[in-house]
């Protein structure tokens, strides 16, 4: 059975319609006027035990809305929603002692008082035993390196320090599915790598369930192979992240460098030019063609180098919702077909 | 597995007591106010008795104890719900519930009771000094039963106080931005403060009604006071103790439903 099962899912927000200014305002303190948001639109997806899958999307997607399902913080409008046979909502406390929410934007940790007593505090919500506390505080501080910094008051650390905090108190209780939300917003790299590192070795080794939300294409890309991608609270993309790649960009990027720094004009004015930096050119050019054309290329003109490679991911997606109208009809669902 | 609610309680009094450790100048600066009020009060009792010899058979010693008793009752509640029950509202409008509602333990009870506030607790022995030393000036022996009887009526007071700020702000799961709950406890320690019979006296007695059966205030302090220095009231004993119960139950039932009109703000 899939760890997680959704089915459907709609969430339906009323939004309250605030006048503009000040007699707006006045105004619909007598006559409320409400909006309906769909926020979450007829989504289903399937996660397995132990999968690490991404959720793409911009602000406004739902998808925080969706893991915030997922965990029970909100109830769906329509459709079924089932984590490890559990309905988040009912919030059970069977099931909440086996995820753990990471929100890159809000703070779990007491913030006047050193993290290791937040930990502490865990461990009785937790029921987590003296000595599995002991050990699993121990590894978690040595794979982040923080232990220095345990008895340091949590508003002294830094913002990766923070986080690195967050994130083992999220770990604490050995939670079978992470929900993660932004968990590297803000950081500098240093800090997202060695994030993202702990979560990968933590899923190696725990087999434990991940489903991420992230603006870092990087943290997508070294942490998970599949991705959903939703857009106005519809999935438009299950699949593996390569297949995005192969199904949505119907191009590949070709970068010519010549030598000595001559560049033949007729290539420079070209339709499919992306960029022009000497001694350098890059073209975009249909993925059927590419292979043909730049060996083409190769033979006719004077090229120290010719490299062909696929779009970066992040523009691929940004075009994916720009196309987005014609395209949430027909949902690529790479999974089902493979 | 179930979640062990005591040790849980007793991290939160530390922790909370640690915090209150690094703020040094704030716990004190936070008694001195405190003593200061009693200090007001105490003047405000001699002012009123200067100019008449009781207040509706309230004699300066009873009023004392009551003034003792109201100490106790609101101390009480400060030190352990009102932070609390005023963080709610901040709780929701940020989205912070969020993490109240992951965790595999009953929710109303960690929303109650995560931080204590230590210097409110300052004003128990200086309750309890004065209910000692008004009594001495009565000279009139109690019971057993009867200080038993005290305690358990301080508790039922805390029990109403407690359920009805808790269940006005956790309503702000509806209006997000709820700050009134401040107000609210300052109406009902105003009103509780003074004996219950001068209000029989205003208004063909409906502000006394309201105050005993429809926001019931009045019999916190009040009542508990009554049962040592002047008359046990059977059946307004039986009444507060039913009162105390069902508005906790209601609280609950309260709490339950807001919670799941939850919408959580943003990340």
């Amino acid at each position: 059975m899939a760890a997680i099962s959704v089915r459907q899912l709609k969430k339906v927000y009323k939004v309250h319609q605030k006048g503009q200014g000040l007699t707006g305002s006045i105004k619909s303190l007598f006559r409320r006027q409400y909006k309906h948001v769909q926020a979450v639109d007829g989504v289903s997806f399937e996660v397995e035990e132990g999968e690490m899958v991404g959720f793409l999307g911009p602000n406004g997607a739902g998808k925080t809305t969706t893991l915030k399902i997922l965990s029970g913080l909100i109830y769906p409008t329509e459709g079924e929603v089932q984590v490890l046979g559990f309905i988040p909502s009912r919030r059970d406390n069977a099931y909440r002692r086996q995820f753990a929410l990471l929100m890159g934007q809000k703070n779990q940790l007491w913030w006047d008082l050193p993290a290791v007593e937040s930990f502490r505090l865990h461990k009785e919500i937790y029921s987590i035993e003296d000595a599995k506390f002991e050990r699993v505080q121990g590894e978690l501080t040595e794979l982040l390196d923080v232990r220095d910094l345990l008895h340091q008051p949590v508003r002294e650390l830094s913002l990766g320090e923070r986080m690195k905090m967050e994130l083992i108190a999220a770990l604490l209780h050995s939670p079978s599915i992470l929900f993660l939300d932004e968990p590297t917003i803000g950081l500098d790299v240093v800090a997202q790598t060695s994030i993202r590192k702990c979560l990968r070795e933590y899923n190696e080794r725990r087999k434990v369930t991940i489903l991420l939300t992230s603006h870092y294409m990087q943290d997508i890309e070294s942490l998970c192979e599949r991705v959903l991608v939703i857009n106005d609270g519809k999935l438009i993309h299950d699949g593996l992240l390569a297949d995005i790649l192969d199904r949505l960009a119907g191009y590949k990027v070709l970068t010519l460098r010549f030598q000595n720094g001559r560049m033949p004009e007729e290539l420079t004015q070209r339709a499919d030019v992306v960029e022009v930096r000497p001694p350098q050119v890059t073209l975009r050019l249909p993925k059927s063609t590419a292979a043909k054309e730049a060996s083409r290329l190769l033979a006719r003109y004077d090229i120290s180098d010719l490299s062909v490679e696929d779009p970066p991911i992040e523009e691929v997606i940004a075009q994916m919702f720009r196309a987005r109208d014609g395209m949430a009809e027909s949902v690529v669902r790479t999974r089902d077909l493979s | 597995m179930r979640a062990e609610y005591g040790k849980i309680l007793v991290r939160f009094f530390k922790n909370s007591l640690i915090r209150e450790m690094t703020f040094r100048g704030h716990f004190i600066v936070n008694v001195a106010s405190e003593i200061g009020w009693v200090a007001m009060m105490l003047i405000f009792i001699k002012v009123i008795f200067a100019n008449t010899p009781d207040v509706r058979g309230w004699t300066e010693s009873q009023y004392l104890f009551l003034m003792g008793t109201h100490m106790l009752v609101t101390s009480i509640f400060e030190a352990f719900f009102f932070g609390n029950c005023w963080r709610i509202s901040e709780l929701v409008r940020t989205g912070h519930l969020d993490f109240v509602l992951v965790r595999p333990a009953n929710t109303q009870f960690l929303l109650s009771l995560e931080r204590i506030n230590y210097p409110a607790l300052a004003n128990v022995p200086v309750g309890l000094g004065l209910c000692g030393y008004s009594l001495l000036e009565i000279g009139q022996a109690v019971s057993a039963g009867q200080v038993s009887l005290f305690a358990l009526l301080i508790v039922a007071s805390v029990a109403i106080l407690y359920a009805l700020l808790f269940t006005f702000a956790i309503m702000s799961v509806w209006l997000i931005r709820q700050t009134g709950v401040d107000h609210l406890w300052f109406y009902a320690v105003s009103l509780a403060r003074y004996p219950a019979e001068i209000y029989r006296h205003f208004a063909g007695g409906t502000l006394w009604f309201v105050l005993v059966f429809v926001f019931p205030v009045l019999m916190v302090s009040n009542l508990p006071a009554n049962v040592m220095v002047r008359a046990f009231e059977p059946t307004m004993v039986a009444y507060i103790l039913v009162v105390a119960v069902v508005l906790v139950y209601l609280s609950t039932r309260v709490c339950h439903i807001a919670l799941s009109w939850y919408r959580s703000a943003s990340s």
